[in-house]
């Protein structure tokens, strides 16, 4: 009682305390927890009406634990309301001690409880489970419902079978009334049936299970030879061929076990069988057994398939030739649809068997040849064979062929015409090869051909022949052709024959006469043909018209002299303006200098006359007028040189130019006195030229290396050979190599008239010396340092080979 | 009339200003006092073979020299120098070519010819007075003339 009086003293301050009595905060605490209290006491009663309804949930017992956990968090709640007015904090303690325990334990029972609530079956699991149950219901009941009909099926037949047994007892009653009459009509019928058995075209032989005859009929009796009386009782073994016999046997013991009634035997493989004497025939058999009397016979029909297998093989045969020819075979019905294509049709038509056949012929007919197959085939369907030598087809791929055609009809064993056959031969070929022979044929009968026989006689005489003699081939047959073509003959007939008898052949150019009287050359080809049959050879004559071909020589030939004529003339002109230039270059030194020298001889006595009265001025005037008729006077001169050398003929020998040289040099000495000039010669060979061109070329270079040096303290003037090319050096003035190409030219200067004087053609004049020999000459130079003249001309003594005169000259200089 | 019969020097030349240089060069070295000047081919043959203008000419007085130039009008020099020298009447007289031509087809043709000498004149009037001048005094002066004629020589004017 203590205790629980304790337990609602109300020693403290209420919780309302706590919110200073503020009416928001105190109702909003008290609403809330209430309304928590509500909904945590309403919890648990939905859990347990749950329980209550679902006792095959499993683990219930934690439904319960859940109920009464959330129950006491409810009253934790109404305690939080209660307190809000009165301080029983001991109550509101104990309540929620309570509801921790129950908490507690719960989270405890919980642990063991998590993996086995996961192992159990979720929704979707249990639908799956649902729906296969389902299926097994419903067959389930499908198989019920076969039951049943099974069950009402058995009860139909079972009624049936029934009814059956009645009408068959029935019956047997009948029977048994008509028993006498049964009798006598089964022995009838067993007569009819052995008669039967005798007559039967076929062997038929029974025997029983230890393969003993008990039936042998005529029919076997013949086939194998045998008496029936000699085989009744006996093994059936004599009757096959030992190499069977086991595996016979065994065969029949099998068909006894497989309660068939009847089969026929060698489906396998063919079937032997074995006569009296041993020989062997093939056969057709069908066993059937019976029972009689509780043993089981065999009854055996044999046929004797010799002549079938002939037939058969006959068939192959023709079946292998028909395939193994190259022509095409092929039969249609009378419509045209293919029925058969051999191996040579597939070749020939390039269709195969299995594509064409059961399809229209007209697949290998050209579009305009369809009307006469039509017609053909309408003919051969009347009953005759038809042959045609030449038509065309098409093969698959479209190209044309040439055969030539058998057709014929295919008769039924009634004589009944039920289709055609066609023999097809292609002679694609042929008719090509025939056609490249016409074509040959008729080119050779462009060219005169003619065949004779060793004595002369014309044998053949073609169109090429009627054509260029003249002679038709009746005119000329039998003539002897040298007669008729009066041939001319380059050297005696007997020569040329016994070359053609020796050669076979002979060919050369002949004279021959036409018809209307005119000659002609011809280049003529004879051939010796000898056959093989032992005829006198033949001897083929070719000719080919060279007329045309000689006139053309001919007018070549007076072309030729009309060159001549006019090189002739041409020379004459040349010759004319050769001797109009000697007049002209005549002229010039003759009439060019005169001038020249009135000036210079009248400004002389000018001055001498005049020299009182004439100012200084004066005096330099005439000097200078003096001065440029000298300079030009030098021009004419030179100009003159250079035209000379031009048509100078030359005289060539084996020029030493040593001396040459030194004449030079010597001549140099009165110009180039006062100066230190050295100059360094050395040997050199011979010189195929002219001496006095020579002198004048190596004047020029002399001089004008002893000119371009005279600036030089000390000049140095070098003439040599290099690489057999000779040189001439100087350490002068040179000049600048970008105008080098100007050396040479007429009136071309590299310097100044002041600093060098000169008239520019000087090296001209070389140049055209060097030229008119064969030869070549360059320079090579720098400016203040010097130049070098090359001259590229040939030595006497530079190859002994080229000429026997320069070898001998070599041999004297020896000497 | 008389002075053709009394020629020193016949000169043979077309060209006047070459005449007037040929005469001055002649007449400065006082060679030669009688100088006869004909001016073609034809006149230098009609003076020498004393035919046309010069018959009355007589064959007894030949020049003492010729001084011929080789192209000239009518008659060219080689013309006249053949048939002088082919001539025995006129053989003997010195036939001198002055000419300005260079070429050695003239050179050998005058010698060929008969020509006593052949000189060819220089573009330089002194080289051409001293050849004149050498040519005079040689062959005026100094060459035995062949018909030597005294009596001629003295009948000068």
């Amino acid at each position: 009682m203590e205790f629980l009086k304790s337990l609602f003293a109300s020693n403290f301050l209420p919780h309302g305390t706590c919110y200073l009595w503020d009416p928001q905060i105190v109702w909003l605490h008290v609403i809330s927890d209430g309304l928590i209290a509500v909904s945590y006491y309403c919890i648990p009663i939905a859990l347990i009406y749950l329980v209550r309804k679902r006792r095959d949930l499993p683990f219930n017992w934690v439904f319960w634990m859940f109920g009464l956990f959330i129950m006491g968090c409810g009253t934790t709640h109404l305690m939080e309301v209660w307190t809000v007015w009165h301080g029983t904090y001991l109550l509101s303690g104990l309540v929620k001690l309570f509801t921790a325990v129950i908490s507690v334990f719960t989270a405890v029972m919980l642990v063991p409880l998590i993996p086995k609530v996961v192992a159990l079956p979720g929704p979707n699991q249990l639908h799956e489970i649902n729906r296969q149950l389902d299926l097994q219901v419903a067959q389930r009941s499908d198989r019920e419902r076969e039951l049943m009909q099974l069950t009402e099926e058995l009860e139909r037949r079972v009624q049936r079978r029934t009814a059956e047994l009645e009408s068959i007892n029935q019956a047997l009653e009948k029977e048994i009334a008509l028993g006498i009459t049964t009798q006598q009509a089964l022995r009838a019928s067993q007569s009819r049936l052995s008669s039967v058995i005798e007559s039967a075209m076929d062997a038929i032989l029974t025997i029983d299970e230890s393969q003993r005859i008990v039936l042998f009929n005529r029919a076997a009796e013949k086939m194998f030879a045998y008496n029936a009386r000699e085989v009744l009782g006996q093994s059936l073994n004599r009757f096959i061929p030992e190499r069977f016999r086991a595996i016979h046997s065994e065969h029949i013991h099998r068909f006894a076990n497989t309660g068939v009634t009847t089969r026929n035997m060698g489906a396998m493989n063919p079937l032997w069988a074995r006569r009296a004497d041993g020989s062997e025939f093939p056969i057709e058999a069908s066993i059937s057994q019976t029972e009689d009397a509780g043993k089981r016979l065999f009854t055996v029909i044999l046929r004797d398939v010799t002549e079938r297998k002939q037939a058969e093989a006959r068939n192959h045969l023709m079946a292998t030739i028909v395939d193994s020819s190259h022509d095409a075979i092929v039969s249609k019905d009378l419509s045209g649809r293919i029925l058969s294509w051999n191996k040579g049709a597939e070749h020939i038509y390039g269709y195969a068997e299995a594509e064409i056949v059961g399809k229209s012929v007209d697949l290998i007919v050209p579009p305009d040849q369809l009307d006469d197959l039509s017609r053909v085939m309408q003919e051969v369907a009347e009953g005759k064979m038809v042959k045609c030598d030449e038509t065309a087809r098409v093969r698959k791929d479209g190209t044309l062929l040439t055969v030539s055609l058998i057709l014929s009809p295919m008769r039924d064993a009634e004589g009944r015409i039920i289709g055609i056959s066609t023999i097809a031969h292609d002679i694609t070929e042929r008719k090509r090869d025939e056609r490249a022979l016409r074509e040959l044929t008729q080119a050779l009968d462009l060219a005169p051909v003619l065949v004779r026989d060793t004595t002369g006689r014309i044998l053949l005489w073609n169109r090429g022949s009627e054509k260029f003699y003249g002679y038709t081939k009746t005119e000329a047959l039998g003539t002897l052709s040298h007669a008729l073509l009066r041939t001319q003959f380059p050297e005696p007939l007997s020569d040329i024959e016994e070359q053609l008898h020796r050669d076979d052949a002979w060919q050369g150019e002949l004279v021959h006469r036409r018809k209307d009287g005119t000659e002609v050359v011809v280049s003529s080809r004879w051939a010796l043909y000898r056959d093989n049959e032992g005829k006198p050879p033949r001897v083929v004559e070719t000719n080919t018209d060279l007329t045309a071909r000689k006139l053309a020589e001919s007018k070549l030939r007076e072309l030729n002299l009309t060159l001549e004529q006019r090189i002739s003339e041409r020379t004459a002109d040349l010759q004319t303006s050769n001797k109009e230039l000697e007049a002209f270059t005549y002229s010039v030194s003759h009439d060019l200098r005169a001038p020249l020298r009135h000036i210079v001889g009248f400004s002389k006595m000018l001055q001498e006359t005049c020299s009182n009265s004439l100012s200084s001025e004066g005096q330099h005037y005439l000097k200078r007028i003096e001065d440029g008729t000298h300079r030009m006077g030098m021009l004419v001169d030179d100009l003159l040189n250079l035209t000379r050398i031009g048509r100078q003929e030359l005289k060539l020998q084996a020029v030493n130019l040593d001396p040459i040289l030194k004449d030079i040099i010597a001549d140099l000495a009165m110009d180039t006195a006062g100066r230190e000039i050295e100059w360094k010669i050395s040997a050199l060979p011979p010189v195929k030229g002219d001496p006095a061109l020579l002198k004048m070329a190596f004047q020029n270079l002399l001089s004008n290396a002893a000119k371009y040096t005279r600036k030089c303290a000390k000049a140095v003037i070098d003439v040599g050979v290099a690489d057999n090319v000779l040189f001439v050096r100087d350490n002068g003035v040179g000049f600048d190599m970008k105008y080098a190409d100007k050396l040479f030219g007429v009136f071309q200067r590299l310097h100044r008239a002041e600093d060098f004087e000169g008239t520019g053609v000087g090296l001209a004049t070389v140049q055209r010396i060097v030229q008119k020999h064969g030869g070549r000459i360059w320079a090579e130079a720098e400016l203040g340092k010097g130049a070098t003249f090359y001259l590229n001309l040939s030595f006497v003594s530079q190859n002994p080979a080229s000429d026997a005169s320069d070898v001998k000259e070599k041999f004297y200089d020896c000497v | 009339m008389t002075v053709y019969n009394e020629v020193d020097i016949l000169l043979v030349e077309d060209n006047p200003d070459d005449l007037e240089l040929a005469l001055h060069a002649l007449r400065r070295e006082h060679l030669a006092n009688n100088i006869f000047v004909v001016r073609d081919g034809e006149e230098a043959v009609e003076f020498l073979f004393c035919t046309g203008r010069f018959q009355d000419r007589s064959f007894e007085n030949p020049p003492r020299l010729v001084l011929l130039d080789l192209k000239l009008p009518k008659l060219t020099g080689l013309e006249v120098l053949k048939l002088v020298k082919n001539d025995p009447r006129t053989k003997a007289v010195p036939v001198v070519v002055l000419t300005a031509s260079r070429e050695e087809r003239d050179l050998v043709s005058s010698y060929n010819l008969g020509a006593n000498s052949y000189i060819q004149k220089p573009v330089d009037f002194d080289q051409f007075r001293e050849i004149v001048k050498s040519t005079g005094l040689y062959w005026i002066v100094i060459n035995q003339h062949p018909i030597s004629n005294p009596a001629t020589m003295a009948a000068r004017p």
